[in-house]
């Protein structure tokens, strides 16, 4: 604030004429309203299309890529597509391809989050049949990401129980924004000395409604979970 | 593209703006930033000169109006600050709805 004239720019001179004739407008808006203009008309697109869309959210290695690969092959009977966000490469494009799915990458270069924009140009390339579910699998990042709505059904919250039982309590927005949490690598716990309860509990804390999921992928352990709450979310949808 | 939320949030303003005023002169853009909204007042200060340089906005100076965190607990009722989520309320309830604090607003400009 001015101490000069109280106004809400920094301190500035006083002996010429300038915003003190300035006037207020008001624009009450959100700041995230460019994005979420795009998002609600992907969302009221994807429910007229019976499209459930999940937002996977989840750090760098925590796990994402393969629980998608293990959940493509769990689920052979529903249309699924996915949308692979990544700073860059195709690596992650083609470990779903190698599924037999329909996949688009998007790289983001320096990014570090998918915005809604990014999937509206590029849904036309999956060709998604009714009741499809679709999979998009954000840029690893807890942070971001959260709070940039894509016109999801619903965020999933990936964390690996190797990350440690805080990080729900260190990376809150994401725990409070998703419905659903996925604790990956469960089968690591004994080896990282992890206690995948209290990661839980952390997490319920954050956010009490959340779904919550611990499963080995690659173990298929948990993954019948997992499974059910997807088909209930193309139920949702129907 | 931008590298942080934040740089894209000030994107978005300067469109959003750019859009509501026209070609006015733009002296100051007044943001109302809650507690917990999940972004870094600080980031905003700091990357704000920077990403209007070259736009209809540049020169316009950013006043940061900051929201503190009140929650309503769904056990007890009670309303009270909120220093982070997963923090426990008074009664050791955890549910706790928030009402204030997760403000992410372009609230206004002051216009020459």
């Amino acid at each position: 604030m001015c101490r000069t004239c109280g106004c809400g720019a920094a301190d500035h001179d006083h002996d010429h004429d300038h915003h003190h004739r300035s006037r207020r407008i008001a624009l009450e808006t959100d700041l995230l309203a460019r994005n979420d203009r795009i998002a609600e008309a992907l969302r009221a697109r994807f429910e007229h299309d019976g499209i459930a869309v999940l937002n996977l959210i989840g750090a760098p290695g925590a796990g994402k890529t393969a629980l998608l690969e293990h959940t493509l092959r769990k689920l052979p009977a529903a249309s699924i597509a996915v949308i692979e966000g990544d700073q860059a490469t195709d690596r992650d494009a083609r470990r779903i391809a190698a599924t037999g799915r329909r996949v688009v990458q998007v790289n983001t270069g320096a990014g570090c989050h998918l915005e809604a924009g990014m999937i509206e140009r590029r849904l036309g390339e999956l060709g998604l049949a009714r009741r499809s579910l679709l999979f998009v699998e954000n840029v690893g990042n807890l942070v971001c990401p959260a709070l940039f709505d894509l016109g999801e059904r619903a965020k999933v919250a990936v964390v690996s129980v190797a990350e440690g039982e805080d990080k729900p309590l260190k990376y809150p927005h994401v725990i409070r924004a998703a419905a659903a949490l996925v604790v990956t690598k469960m089968d690591l716990a004994p080896h990282v000395d992890a206690d995948p309860a209290l990661l839980i509990e952390n997490a319920r804390r954050v956010n009490p409604d959340l779904a919550v999921f611990p499963v080995a992928a690659a173990r298929g352990e948990g993954m019948a979970e997992w499974c059910a709450w997807l088909e209930q979310q193309l139920e949702g949808v129907r | 593209m931008t590298a942080v939320h934040e740089l894209a949030l000030i994107e978005s303003v300067v469109d959003e703006v750019v859009a509501r005023i026209g070609d006015q002169r733009v002296a100051i853009v007044r943001l109302e930033i809650g507690a917990l909204a999940g972004v870094s007042v600080e980031a905003l200060r700091t990357g704000f000169d920077v990403c209007i340089e070259g736009t209809p906005i540049a020169g316009a100076s950013l006043d940061v109006v900051e929201v503190a965190a009140v929650a309503r607990c769904r056990s007890c009722g009670s309303e009270a600050a909120l220093a982070a989520y997963g923090a426990p309320c008074a009664c050791g309830g955890f549910d706790r709805e928030l009402i204030a604090g997760g403000e992410l607003l372009l609230k206004e400009v002051e216009v020459y």
